[in-house]
């Protein structure tokens, strides 16, 4: 018999696998966006094989230069050879986690901080959700205060109270995405409460606590999973945004947004690739994770 | 039997043939593209709508109805194409042609009737704005002209004070006159083609039986051809001339409604037959016929053999059957359409040779004992009781946001869902609770397990109180009072497994030892009749049918003393519904469990109940066991519901009584006797019954514990339900 469940959960585990695949193969605008992901995260995974520099190497021959047989993107002011800049940072923003003393954890600052956001923003959108009354008013009315306060304003407030840093640039992505995750989180609870299933589980007894987060979260997860993608995405572009105005990692860390920064005095002077890569980079993941979200959204509410 | 094949009768239509039919439909097919492929949704349609007569189409859900509406009407949306034959339209062809002239020829020569009132009509609009614009879109009319076409309209209809009406937005009338102003726009353009999808289905048997009256009644007027589509045998008996029905997309069966209804030919429409409940019979019956299985997914219906086989006893059990060979070819081929007599067809390789049995000599299953109550006992107390409901009280506050009422000055309103009801639930029997839709009988129940808070009155559970909400009762009286409810696709978690579903209470009550809660799992889905593999399986894998035994195996999974059904089969096909209806009256011989049930039809719940009680705007105002309750004398509401409830049989003559209005608001209840505003037979009573409107009625104690709220003598009403002479109703 346990045999015979093992196979089952194997073939149901399959069956998901073809399903999600189907989606993906069968919305050109999910595959577009699919392929621009894929191609940023394994640039980031495998970095260290696909450039013989690092991205600190500082090469004083060749400063400012366009793409050559040497440095295929050319190299910055001080000769750093770009497209070594370009995929260490794309790996900070989707891949490691550098936390100090030289400790990494897998995902990048961006994954990580809408994760975060996730587990804050859905316990406090369930409780509002479920629980209603002026518990829900309270937390509520606070994150509606946030919502008030302009997005960009706020990473600003939050990354230069705290310090620029990755762990920093992790928790202001976390700080900000936590309201708009709690409205969806909520409006979702809201119509899943007036299930049966959920009256069934009350009329057993079952704890409030259990019902929100094994009855209720579950079957929110559709939603959730596209607006995280959408949201990674929201964050990577804050991140190129502080990191533009000097908030981001730390020189002389591959930071995109400082890549910019620092690029944008050469572009008059003949050379914009140490811009112009970066911008490129950001624009195309952005994009990517909005292709692929929208794409299964649409796509797996089609033949409803 | 015999003389069947004899009368090669002619056609009634003969006459007509010269005539251009409004409709005609040959070999229709439609498919839908899917992410895989197309899929076939309907095929092998045939039929023809001639002027002034209606045609009913029949089957139960996911067999293709709609889609044939949908395809005449062009609506397929944007996956759904026809694939083959031709829909002509006086004489015109619609297949093929583009959407212009679809339009042109279509124009305002076809209306549609949907399902739900609510969502047809445009909630933000007037009824009068939204009936003139049907006019002047289409019409060269002046405004002035067209709102007095309304108003006519309106007044055709039955609608009271049709002018008033026209100022009012749709939310502001009731469900029924909802549907009235649907169908009057729907003939505002004297169209030669009326589609009506299931248009009672949404409404309550009272006002179904209104509406259908309607039909009828405008059907001999305005000489439209009617398209009707319904899942309710009962309904279409009453309504239309011809009758297909639909089995998995295909046309199994299509004749005359009378000899369909006399000699039904297929397998499936004498199923469909055989699964209704029926008021007429007898009550010691506690099995209904049901058809195995379950209607085939349209990606797995098989192009050479007959769909039907799977599930047709003719076939698998050679029933009744003398020559076997008949059925030889019902899996290898795929049989056409044939005629047995003159104007009668079918696709069945048997062809006439079921009509050789009588259709409605299916055995009904073993008798049960009726619960017998003692003469003189009026308030059961010779009985075991095991649920005592004293006073129960549930009111909600109405909320009003003016400002009068935020500061506290204004008068508190509330609505009474549930008011001052008393019953006795007797250890082993089961109490069906019967009556209208906002009558208060779900609210009764979720005040009795708990969901809602009581506002007065006392509950007990075998002598214990119940009177808290479920959060502060104890574990060990939570166990014992499980419910099952209404809705088959909200019942269960779609993110967890059957198996996990059904093993959290199990598991929760501790009612077998941890180890062997995969073996209870697999007792419990054997006992509501499916197999062990169904552990693994996800609720959006299963049927209807399927949701609802799963959900009837959670609430029996604590094991509890007591079950309340909240209208558990209303939601379900005929078919499934006597499958579910017959598993509930096994477990109930098999394990005696107390059950309360709910529904809105009176001939399902006399199969399960031994006693009945039927709610009236918050109040019982008839409770008896069912050998009280189905005989006269009845409750003036009890007589009116059992009258509307439709029968399938086009012979029967319908003796409804029509209510008339619409329930009343639970918040401002009428005056004296809540039932007066539409009692039909408050006419008996001196004054024309002017003590109803003053003095609220006392129960009137009968013999076997037959309690009836009203003011006219029990005798009295004995005598008028006589006089009405219903065949079905003195058994």
């Amino acid at each position: 018999m346990p045999d015979a469940i093992t196979t089952d959960s194997t073939a149901k585990k399959k069956g998901r696998l073809k399903e999600i695949l189907s989606i993906l193969l069968s919305s050109k605008t999910a595959m577009v966006g699919f392929v621009i992901v894929m191609f940023w995260v394994s640039v980031a995974v495998f970095a260290p094989y696909l450039t013989q520099y690092t991205p600190y190497e500082q090469d004083w021959k060749a400063p400012n230069q366009g793409p050559t047989a040497q440095h295929i993107l050319g190299t910055d002011e001080l000769g750093r050879d770009l497209w070594a800049r370009l995929i260490y940072g794309a790996r900070v923003v989707l891949v490691v986690l550098p936390v100090p003393e030289k400790i990494v954890l897998p995902g990048g600052t961006a994954v990580w901080g809408v994760v975060i956001a996730l587990v804050i923003g859905a316990s406090l959108g369930l409780i509002g959700g479920y629980k209603g009354g002026w518990i829900d008013e309270i937390v509520m009315r606070l994150l509606d205060a946030m919502m008030a306060i302009p997005v960009i304003l706020l990473y600003l407030i939050i990354v230069a109270a705290i310090g620029a840093s990755a762990i920093n640039v992790v928790i202001a992505i976390a700080i900000v995405g936590v309201p708009g995750i709690a409205r969806l989180v909520r409006s979702l609870t809201l119509d899943i409460k007036t299930r049966e299933y959920i009256r069934a589980a009350e009329t057993r007894g079952v704890s409030a606590w259990f019902i929100m987060f094994a009855d209720i979260l579950p079957n929110t997860r559709g939603p959730i999973i596209i607006d995280a993608m959408l949201r990674v995405g929201y964050a990577i572009f804050a991140m190129g945004t502080l990191g533009f105005l000097g908030l981001g990692m730390p020189p002389p860390s591959p930071d995109w947004g400082s890549m910019v920064a620092k690029g944008r005095t050469f572009i008059l002077m003949g050379s914009p690739w140490a811009a112009l890569w970066p911008s490129i980079a950001i624009a195309s993941l952005v994009v990517g994770l909005n292709l692929l979200a929208d794409g299964i959204r649409e796509e797996s509410s089609r033949y409803r | 039997m015999e003389d069947c094949e004899k009368t090669e009768s002619v056609s009634p239509l003969e006459s007509r043939n010269l005539e251009v039919p409004v409709l005609e439909v040959r070999d229709l097919a439609i498919s839908y593209q899917t992410r895989k492929r197309m899929v076939p949704a309907v095929r092998g349609v045939n039929f023809t709508v001639h002027q002034g007569e209606t045609i009913g189409v029949v089957g139960e859900s996911g067999c293709g109805k709609s889609t044939i509406a949908f395809g005449i009407l062009d609506f397929l949306g944007a996956n759904g194409r026809i694939v083959g034959g031709s829909i002509k339209f006086m004489g015109k062809e619609m297949v093929g042609s583009s959407k212009d002239e679809l339009r042109r020829i279509r124009g305002n020569n076809i209306s549609m009737v949907y399902q739900d009132p609510m969502q047809a009509l445009n909630p933000s609009l007037t009824i009068g704005t939204q009936l003139c614009e049907v006019l002047t879109a289409h019409q060269n009319i002046t405004k002035i002209q067209a709102r007095d076409k309304c108003v006519a309209m309106l007044e055709r209809v039955y609608m009271p004070d049709p002018g008033n009406m026209m100022k009012r937005y749709p939310h502001m009338i009731s469900g029924g006159q909802q549907q009235r102003v649907i169908i009057a726009m729907a003939l505002l353009n004297n169209p030669s083609l009326l589609i009506m999808d299931e248009p009672t289905t949404a409404l309550d048997v009272t006002v179904e039986a209104a509406v259908l009256e309607l039909i009828e009644d405008l059907k001999q007027d305005f000489n439209t051809g009617i398209i009707f589509i319904t899942h309710n045998l009962g309904v279409v008996a009453k309504v239309s001339d011809r009758l297909c029905v639909m089995y998995a997309g295909e046309m199994v069966e299509e004749s005359t409604i009378k000899e369909m209804f006399e000699n039904p030919a297929h397998p499936y429409t004498r199923g469909l037959l055989c699964c209704v409940p029926r008021l007429g019979d007898d009550l010691s019956n506690n099995r209904l016929w049901s058809i195995r299985g379950r209607v085939p997914h349209p990606a797995e219906r098989s192009e050479n053999a007959c769909i039907f086989a799977p599930r047709c006893d003719w076939r698998i059990t050679g029933q009744c059957l003398t020559d076997k060979s008949l059925v030889e070819n019902c899996e290898i081929k795929h049989p056409d359409l044939v005629n047995i007599t003159g104007d009668h067809r079918s696709r069945c390789f048997l062809g006439a040779e079921t009509l050789k049995t009588p259709w409605n000599d299916y055995a009904r299953g073993r008798k049960k004992n009726l619960m017998h109550v003692p003469d003189d006992d009026t308030d059961l107390t010779s009985m075991e009781t095991l649920l005592k409901a004293e006073n129960l009280k549930v009111y909600y506050k109405n909320r009003n946001q003016s400002l009068k009422e935020t500061l506290g000055m204004g008068k508190k309103k509330y609505v009474k869902a549930v008011d001052d009801v008393s019953l006795k639930v007797i250890k082993g029997s089961t109490v069906g609770v019967v009556g209208e839709s906002g009558c208060g009988k779900s609210t009764f129940v979720k005040g009795l397990i708990g969901l809602e808070p009581l506002t007065g009155g006392s509950t007990q559970l075998m002598g214990m109180d119940i009177g808290m909400p479920v959060k502060q009762r104890s574990l060990s009286l939570i166990r014992e009072l499980q419910m099952v409810f209404q809705n088959p696709d909200s019942t269960l978690n779609p993110s967890y497994c059957i198996g996990k579903q059904i093993a959290r209470p199990i598991k929760k009550f501790k009612t077998v030892h941890r180890k062997k809660v995969r073996q209870e799992v697999e007792r419990l889905l054997r006992s509501v009749k499916l197999s062990a593999y169904y552990y693994d399986r996800f609720p959006r894998q299963l049927s209807g049918g399927e949701k609802q035994r799963v959900g009837i195996a959670r609430a029996l999974a604590s094991r509890p003393s007591m079950v309340i059904f909240d209208e558990p089969v209303s939601a379900l096909d005929v078919s499934v519904q006597a499958a579910v209806l017959n598993l509930l009256n096994e477990i109930k011989e098999d394990i005696g469990s107390t059950m309360i049930f709910i529904a809105h039809d009176l001939s399902v719940v006399r199969f399960i109940s031994d006693f009945i009680a039927v709610m009236y705007l918050g109040q019982i105002v008839e409770f008896g066991s069912v050998k009280s309750i189905y005989p006269p004398p009845y409750h003036p509401y009890t007589e009116a519901l059992l009258s509307a409830v439709p029968i399938p049989d086009p012979q029967a003559k319908r003796q409804s009584i029509c209510l008339s209005g619409d329930v009343p608001s639970a918040m401002d209840q009428p005056s004296g006797c809540y039932f007066h505003t539409r009692c039909p037979r408050r006419n008996v009573l001196p004054e024309n019954g002017r003590i109803c409107e003053e003095k609220a009625p006392v129960f009137q104690k009968l013999k076997n514990g037959h309690k009836i709220l009203c003011h006219i003598p029990a005798d009295k009403l004995l005598e008028i339900a006589l006089e009405r002479d219903d065949k079905r109703m003195t058994l």
